[in-house]
C-alpha cells in the first residue's frame, strides 16, 4: 500500500476549501475522540447509579443517560468505533474489489464477461436482509460484522476497477511493458495496479461513509456492535427507547452522527473533484 | 425488444434458485431452532411438533420439499403463527408496505424534482447554494435519526401528530417523510447534474432561440432530456425504499413486512424468512428490468441485443 499512501499526499494539497476544512473538522474530531476520554478522566462504560439520567450541564456537556454515564465520552467513544468498523470493513471491500476488478479487467475476453456478470446478478440480491440474517443466526460477532459489510461493498469497488483497468491497459506504457516480455504478474501489480490508486483513495472515500452508515443500520436494529461498547448506531438506537422522557439522548447522537457522514461526503466529493481534474 | 424481456424472465430463475439455496442453508446451517424459546415443552410434543413441520427429515429431504413447494407458490406453514400460511400473512402484511414505499417515493419525487430543477434553473446563485446545501446535508440524513427526531418535534413536543400506527392519515405522514427524505436529496442532486447538462445542448438553445418561456424549455424540454440518470438511479432505490422500511416500521410500529422480516429472523420463522427474501429479490429483479424498458423508450439508441 506505498503506493496508496504517496498518492494520497499527493492529492492533499489540490483539495479544495471544502475538502480541506472538512479534512481538518474530521481530524479534530478523531484527536478529540482520543483526547477528551484521558482529559476528562472518564470511561465510556463509567456508571453512576445514584445521578441517573441528567440534563446536558456544564459537568456533563451531552447529560448523561439513565445508568449515569456521560454521553459526551459516550459519544466520543462511538465516533471511535464506528469509524474503526468504517475502515476495517472498507478495507476488506478494497481487497475483493482490487483483486476481483483488476483481474476482470486485465484478463478481458470471456472471463471478464463472465465476472462482471456476477457482479451483475450479486448486485440484484437482497445483501440487507443475508447481513441481517447473518448477523442474527451466527452471533453478533464484531469480525463477522466487518466480513459481511465489506462483502456487501465490494460491488461497486470491482466495476469501478475494472473499468479503469481498461483504459489503462490502452496506454503505451503498457504496450512497452508488454514488448519487453514482462509478465503478466508483474505487468498488473507493477504498472497497472499503482495506476489505479487515484481513483481507488477516492472510492475509499465514499465507501467509509456508507460502510458507517450500514453499521449504524445494523446497530440499531440491535444487530451491529454489541453493549457495553458502543458506536453511534448503538447511541442512537438507546436514545430513541427514552426519547420521550430524556429527548438529549437521542439528539447529540444524531446530530453528531449526520456531522460526521457530512464531512466524510464532503471529503469525498473534493478529492473525486481533484482526481478528476488530474486526469482531465 | 419481446425477446429481450424474454431473455430477462429466464434469467430470474437460476438468481432466484441461488438465492432460495443459500437462504436456506444459511439458515438451517446456524445453530438454535424456531422452539427453542418455548420453555419446558414435553419431549413427545417437541417430536410431534418437529414431525410436524418436518424438521426430523434429513436436511437435503427438507430443501426439495421446500423447493417443490415453492414453485407450485406454496411456501408452507408459518413456524411460529400458528394456524397461518405465509401466503395468507404475507398477503396482509405486504399492501402495508407497498402503501409506505408508495406515499415515500411520491414524497422523494415531488421533492427531489422541484429542488433539482429550481437549483438547476438558478445555477451558481444563492438559491443554488441553499438547495445544494441542502441536498448534501439530506443524503447524510438516514430514517432512523430522521424518524425519531420528527417524533420528537411534531408527536411529542407540539403534538400535532400521532407518534406511531398506520390507522389515519395523519399517521402516515411522518413514517413517509423519515423514508422518503434521503432520496429526495439523491434526487435533487441527480436531476439538478442532469439539467446542467442538458441546458448546453443544442436542442434548448433552439427552443430559446425560438423563444419558449424560461418555464416551459426548463420542464417541457429540460426535464425530459434529464429523466435518464433518474430513472436509473430509481431501480435500486425502489428496492430501497422497500428495505429501508425495517427501520421505519420498526420506529412507527407499522404492521408491514420489513417489520415482520426482523421479528421473523429474531424468532427462527425459517418459512417467513426465506419467502420474504424471495418476495423482495423477485421485486427488485422486477424494478431493474422496469428500468431497463423504461430507458428503451427514453433514449431509443440503447439497443437491446
Amino acid at each position: 500500500m506505498k503506493f496508496g499512501i504517496n498518492k494520497l499526499f499527493s492529492l492533499l494539497p489540490e483539495l479544495n476549501l471544502k475538502g480541506r476544512l472538512s479534512l481538518s473538522l474530521l481530524i479534530l474530531i478523531i484527536l478529540s475522540s482520543f483526547i477528551f476520554p484521558v482529559l476528562l478522566s472518564t470511561s465510556y462504560e463509567e456508571q453512576n447509579l445514584q445521578l441517573g439520567a441528567v440534563k446536558p450541564s456544564l459537568t456533563h456537556w451531552f447529560g448523561t443517560d439513565l445508568l449515569g454515564r456521560d454521553l459526551f465520552i459516550r459519544t466520543l467513544y462511538g465516533i471511535r468505533v464506528s469509524f474503526w468498523v468504517g475502515l476495517c470493513a472498507t478495507v476488506v471491500a478494497l481487497i475483493i474489489g482490487v483483486t476481483y476488478g483488476s483481474l476482470s479487467g486485465y484478463a478481458g475476453g470471456w472471463l471478464d464477461t463472465w465476472m462482471m456478470y456476477i457482479v451483475d446478478i450479486l448486485y440484484t440480491m437482497p445483501f440487507t436482509m443475508f447481513v441481517i440474517i447473518l448477523m442474527t443466526f451466527f452471533g453478533r460477532n464484531f469480525y463477522l460484522l466487518f466480513i459481511a459489510i465489506g462483502a456487501v461493498e465490494w460491488l461497486t469497488m470491482a466495476r469501478i476497477v475494472r473499468g479503469k483497468v481498461m483504459s489503462i491497459e490502452q496506454q503505451e506504457y503498457i504496450f512497452s511493458a508488454k514488448a519487453l516480455g514482462f509478465s503478466n504478474f508483474r505487468i498488473l501489480f507493477k504498472h497497472v495496479i499503482p495506476n489505479l490508486m487515484n481513483i481507488v483513495i477516492v472510492y475509499t472515500t465514499l465507501t467509509i461513509p456508507q460502510v458507517i452508515l450500514l453499521e449504524a443500520f445494523l446497530s440499531f436494529l440491535g444487530l451491529g456492535v454489541q453493549p457495553p461498547m458502543c458506536s453511534l448506531g448503538v447511541l442512537i438506537r438507546e436514545g430513541v427507547e427514552v426519547m420521550e422522557e430524556y429527548p438529549w439522548l437521542i439528539v447529540f447522537p444524531g446530530i453528531i452522527f449526520v456531522f460526521t457522514l457530512l464531512l466524510l461526503n464532503l471529503l469525498g466529493d473534493s478529492l473525486q473533484t481533484v482526481s478528476n481534474e488530474k486526469v482531465g | 425488444m419481446r425477446r429481450y424481456i424474454i431473455r430477462k424472465l429466464l434469467l430470474f430463475i437460476p438468481v432466484l434458485l441461488a438465492i432460495a439455496t443459500l437462504t436456506f442453508f444459511l439458515i438451517r446451517l446456524a445453530p438454535g431452532g424456531p422452539f427453542d424459546r418455548d420453555k419446558n415443552v414435553p419431549a413427545e410434543v417437541q417430536q410431534s411438533l418437529e414431525r410436524y413441520y418436518h424438521l426430523d427429515e434429513p436436511l437435503l429431504k427438507q430443501y426439495f420439499r421446500y423447493l417443490y413447494g415453492v414453485v407450485r407458490f406454496d411456501f408452507g406453514p408459518s413456524f411460529r403463527k400458528p394456524g397461518y400460511t405465509i401466503n395468507e400473512w404475507i398477503l396482509m402484511r405486504l399492501p402495508v408496505s407497498i402503501e409506505l414505499g408508495v406515499y415515500s417515493l411520491i414524497f422523494a419525487l415531488l421533492i427531489g424534482l422541484i429542488c433539482g430543477t429550481v437549483a438547476a434553473f438558478y445555477q451558481n446563485t444563492w438559491i443554488d447554494t441553499i438547495l445544494t446545501s441542502f441536498a448534501a446535508l439530506g443524503i447524510c440524513i438516514p430514517a432512523f435519526v430522521l424518524g425519531p427526531i420528527l417524533v420528537l418535534i411534531f408527536a411529542l413536543h407540539w403534538e400535532i401528530l400521532p407518534v406511531a400506527g398506520w390507522d389515519f392519515p395523519q399517521q402516515k405522514i411522518l413514517p413517509s417523510i423519515s423514508l422518503g427524505f434521503m432520496y429526495s436529496a439523491y434526487i435533487a442532486r441527480i436531476i439538478r447534474s442532469s439539467i446542467i447538462e442538458v441546458l448546453k445542448q443544442d436542442y434548448i438553445r433552439t427552443a430559446v432561440a425560438k423563444g419558449s418561456s424560461p418555464t416551459r424549455i426548463l420542464f417541457i424540454h429540460a426535464l425530459k432530456g434529464s429523466l435518464q440518470p433518474l430513472v436509473t438511479f430509481l431501480g435500486p432505490a425502489i428496492a430501497g425504499l422497500l428495505t429501508g422500511s425495517f427501520i421505519v416500521e420498526t420506529i412507527f410500529q407499522i404492521p408491514g413486512l420489513g417489520r415482520e422480516f426482523v421479528e421473523a429472523t429474531f424468532n427462527r420463522d425459517y418459512t417467513m424468512i426465506i419467502a420474504i427474501v424471495l418476495l423482495y429479490a423477485v421485486l427488485i429483479l422486477i424494478f431493474n428490468l422496469i428500468v431497463d424498458i423504461i430507458q428503451g423508450y427514453l433514449d431509443p439508441r440503447i439497443s437491446y441485443e
